[in-house]
């Protein structure tokens, strides 16, 4: 009964996105207003219909209905409860649910952040927004309802959610990436009505920049969180892996980030409105795509969803409406809108241009070497070749040098033009100053010197001080500093969360150990100053799984540290996964991987030390605490 | 699943009894190198290399059988002495560029390897362009404007 | 000019699409093997049967043929046995085994149990010859034709569908 009213309640969600995604533009060309009193109505009851929608699909994987096919190849009675209420988004139909529901509040939040919705420019968002939810439902229901029964032959115990997701990371980061996924479609709102009204100003650059900043915020957190769990999950302690899963959320948040700087100068300065508009649209296309390549199987990858090409095809007819429709828009709109003033190569214009070449070109560099198997198949009629780290890594190393120094200098420049360039000289000696410092820190810290580093540390040093080390040197006196801090919080925290990340990838590829070991109870191992003594094993029986636990001690000079490490084996699928023991300090990460039994009490195992690692996920949450400071800051001015 | 340890174990017995034992810990490598240059040089392999069975993951990611092997089987070439070029020939020869993270630079990659620079550097240039294009326009526009505004001055005059 | 420039977008895209609709057909999710057309390679290993025995390139010498890459550990192996055992009965082709990092005891007993549709087996404990045959999972199947090159790999169970789509052209 659940699942069926779950079902219903999505119907009803169709009907009402349906009607929210036609009167608007019937209203608008036939100029006849009825009443956009319904806007706000309207939104709220998708949501609302939407959340009712996922509750049933909650409630039944909570009871263990294994009737619903989805529910029963996704949980299963030994399940914890936590779990299985996460695994509704554990695979691919019910995380299109939640996603629908990312949509749909993005589209509460934009009706009720404004003051009066009584304009054209508003319903005629309203109206696109659900026409996006309306497509998305009619996707789900389809080629992927989660609420299809296995009736009258139900299954007495489900399957299993893929152990490797049952974590807590993992139960967090899908709704986050999705929040950050859909957000993008409401700056693309923005965009298309921005050129059906002949909008296209600064009013609209206004208004989508904190909507571009919030999602871009949502997509740092997500991508974050995935790139964490993948470090403790996956057992060989890797961070980032260049998967085509994980540039599908890479290329949508390089363009977000370009879409909201070139907003910037669209408000303050009407250029780049072209820009602004198709930077829109491509952010809402690259998270299309990246869902295509995702979920159709074309790609195959660790984390992709169940492959059907029914569902692919389906993803691309949406794709080719949203982004055909907006680009035909684009290309028959935009000639009329013509920028009204002009900046030098030193201008702040100039430095976002630069920022945006960089960070699309770089976008769409990742894209293309994503599908490049696909195209080279194609081409050569089947020979078969991998794109991947090693590419990706040379590839993005110029790009990451460019940006990184228009950052050290972008707070220094001026609208239209610069006219004291006195900062350049205090820049340099600053960064010469941190650079020196920080190596002599390494130094210490790991009684060697590696120039690897040098470049990431030189990219460090140089944002630092351009973002935060100058402003407090040269800003006296303290209430100067101040208000300049409140005005630029936001830009000063992402940009200095870059720098924490570009250090701690840099770190952590130079100077990071490993070894792969045989070691018996009682044994030690001594890597590079660091003794790991391996202490006992004992086995361990969890909720859904029995583990086999080692416990390590490593020796440090000053102090030991005790550590354990698993590995699970899960009853129901007879799945084996690592839990790796990781003890964490500021510095750096003790990291074991259990591997198999050799013999008697003899292991194996991975050790690894890694430097700074952490630093990587504190500069990404620094990176979204900044973003979101900026959008709060937007929102709070605009009521 | 044990077997294949064994043969690990082997191959890694037979490494040290060839070699002067001088750290008693080199004994519980599974790899050992005589100098870290080679074990750096074998990691790096590692990563580079994708794993032909699990598609998604490195050799040195890769917990699958054929993975091991391959592991064993580059450990071996490593302690001949052989040149990446050649380990790197030896694989591709077996299981063609796929199994290379790293695509040869070939014409068929060209595009791959210089496109993202020569996107770079064409949508430069073109920025540049068409901002010095504006700018004259800009201008162009600033000097009609004056021109009228003289011109109405003299007639008032 | 301005308009070329408002129009690459959509052209661009509409090329994308069209190139991500041609991906959606492609059903191979096998890897090629690269020894397509090339020679067996060399190897030098014992006879599953009998370890006294030494087995050669020269030894696999009725073709066209078959080298079958199986395993007690495989499970997929067992499903396409039956296959095998029909192949054997039914066509002119001979089917070699090779016993891919197995246990020669547990080999022997289940071709005792299951039936033995190869003319011998080669006995490859450490994966050598797999490897220089770009194996990356039990089973494969190699086709070798009458000049002793290998003209088609299938990875996975062999099915009568497989077969003919995949082998019996080369057999003309």
């Amino acid at each position: 009964m659940i699942p069926e009213i779950g079902h219903l309640l999505l119907i009803g969600a169709l009907a009402v996105t349906f009607i929210g995604g036609c009167l608007p533009f019937y209203e608008f060309f036939s100029k006849k207003y009825y009443s956009q009193s319904y806007l706000r109505p309207f939104s709220v009851l998708t949501a609302l219909l939407v959340a009712g929608s996922l509750t049933c699909l909650i409630y039944s994987f909570l009871v263990d209905d294994f009737s619903v096919a989805y529910v029963a190849t996704n949980s299963n009675t030994l399940l914890p409860d936590y779990y299985k209420f996460a695994a509704t988004w554990g695979a691919h139909e019910g995380s299109l649910v939640l996603w629908i529901l990312c949509l749909s509040l993005w589209l509460v939040g934009y009706m009720f952040s404004k003051r009066n919705v009584n304009d054209s420019f508003s319903s005629i968002t309203f109206a696109i927004m659900n026409q996006v939810i309306f497509a998305f439902i009619l996707f789900t229901l389809f080629t992927s309802n989660p609420f299809e029964r296995l009736l009258p032959f139900s299954p007495l115990e489900g399957g299993d959610l893929n152990p490797s997701l049952q974590d807590f990371a993992f139960t967090i980061h899908p709704p986050l990436l999705y929040m950050g996924y859909s957000g993008l479609a409401l700056p693309f709102s923005l965009a298309i009505a921005a050129m059906i009204t002949n909008n296209i100003d600064s009013l609209w650059a206004r208004s989508a920049r904190p909507w571009s900043l919030l999602s871009c915020a949502f997509l740092t957190l997500g991508i974050g969180l995935g790139s964490w769990w993948a470090y403790y999950e996956l057992g060989w302690g890797g961070w980032w892996f260049w998967d085509p899963v994980e540039n599908a959320a890479f290329v949508p948040w390089l363009i977000s980030i370009a879409l909201f700087h070139s907003l910037i100068a669209t408000e303050r300065r009407g250029v780049f409105k072209n820009w602004s508009l198709l930077l829109s649209i491509l952010s809402f296309a690259a998270s299309l795509l990246g869902t295509f390549l995702v979920r159709s199987g074309v790609l195959t990858s660790v984390h992709a969803f169940a492959l059907d090409p029914e569902r692919g095809l389906f993803i691309l007819g949406i794709c080719s409406y949203f982004i055909f429709g907006a680009l035909l828009i684009y290309s028959l709109k935009n000639t009329r809108t013509q920028s009204e003033s002009t900046y030098s190569l030193t201008s702040i214009e100039f430095g976002f241009l630069l920022n945006n070449l960089l960070l699309v070109v770089l976008a769409i560099s990742i894209m293309f070497g994503t599908i490049f198997p696909l195209l080279y198949e194609a081409y050569t009629n089947g020979d078969q070749v991998s794109v991947g780290p090693p590419y990706f890594n040379v590839l993005i190393l110029p790009f990451a040098i460019g940006l990184g120094f228009l950052q050290g200098v972008g707070l220094f420049l001026g609208w239209s033009d610069t006219k004291d360039f006195k900062f350049i000289t205090r820049l340099i000696i600053e960064t010469l100053t941190v650079l020196i410092v920080i190596n002599i820190i390494l130094y210490f810290l790991f009684g060697s010197f590696n120039t690897g580093s040098l470049v990431a540390c030189l990219l460090f040093s140089w944002i630092v001080s351009g973002n935060f080390l100058d402003i407090v040197i040269n800003k006296r006196p303290l209430n100067k500093i101040k208000s300049f801090l409140s005005f630029r919080l936001g830009a000063i925290f992402a940009h200095l969360g870059i720098a924490f990340l570009v250090l701690g990838i840099g770190v952590v590829s130079s100077y990071s150990s490993e070894k792969e070991l045989l070691l018996s109870v009682g044994e030690s191992y001594d890597l590079d100053g660091y003794v790991f003594e391996f202490q006992n094993l004992s086995s361990e029986k969890g909720p859904n799984y029995i583990a086999d636990v080692a416990s390590l001690k490593i020796d440090e000079n000053t102090r030991t540290i005790a550590l354990s490490s698993e590995k699970r084996s899960y009853l129901s699928a007879n799945q084996v996964t690592t839990e790796v023991g990781i003890v964490a300090d500021l510095f750096k990460d003790y990291y074991v991987a259990l591997g198999e039994n050799i013999e008697g009490d003899t292991w194996s195992f991975r050790l690894q030390v890694k430097p700074f690692v952490r630093w990587i996920w504190f500069g990404a949450l620094l990176i979204a605490i900044g973003t979101f400071i900026s959008s709060i800051k937007l929102l709070r001015k605009e009521t | 699943m044990k077997t294949l340890f064994y043969s690990i174990i082997l191959v890694v017995s037979q490494v040290i009894l060839s070699a002067e034992i001088q750290n008693l810990d080199v004994q519980k490598e599974l790899y050992p190198f005589d100098t870290s240059e080679e074990e750096i040089r074998f990691n790096k392999l590692l990563d580079d290399y994708r794993c032909p069975k699990c598609q998604s993951s490195n050799l040195s990611g890769s917990n699958a059988p054929i993975a091991r092997d391959l592991k064993i089987e580059i450990y071996r070439l490593v302690q001949e002495g052989k040149k990446d070029s050649e380990i790197t020939e030896f694989l591709t020869q077996r299981y063609g560029d796929f199994i290379l993270y790293k695509p040869p630079f070939q014409p068929s990659t060209y595009l791959l390897w210089l496109g993202p620079f020569i996107l770079l550097f064409s949508t430069m240039i073109f920025a540049l362009l068409a901002k010095r294009s504006r700018q004259k326009k800009v201008s162009n526009t600033d000097l009609r404007a004056l021109k009228k505004q003289l011109l109405s001055e003299l007639e008032n005059r | 000019m301005r308009r070329l420039i408002d129009i690459a977008p959509l052209v661009v895209f509409v090329l994308l699409v069209i190139a991500l609709f041609s991906f959606l057909k492609r059903d191979n999710n096998q890897l090629n093997s690269v020894l397509i057309d090339k020679n067996f390679p060399e190897f030098n290993l014992t006879k599953l049967e009998d370890e006294e025995v030494i087995l050669t390139k020269s030894d696999i010498s009725h073709f066209p043929a078959i080298v079958n890459v199986w395993a007690t550990w495989c499970i997929t192996c067992r499903v396409e046995h039956p296959f095998l055992l029909n192949l054997k009965k039914e066509s002119k082709i001979k089917i070699y085994g090779l016993n891919y990092k197995d246990n020669r005891q547990k080999a022997l007993d289940l071709l005792e149990r299951d039936g033995n549709p190869f003319e011998f087996s080669i006995y490859d404990k450490e994966g050598s010859l797999a490897i220089d045959l770009g194996v990356y999972g039990a089973p494969e199947t190699f086709l070798i034709n009458s000049d002793g090159i290998i003209k088609t790999r299938h990875v996975g169970a062999l099915t009568p569908e497989i077969w003919n789509k995949k082998f019996v052209i080369h057999l003309k």
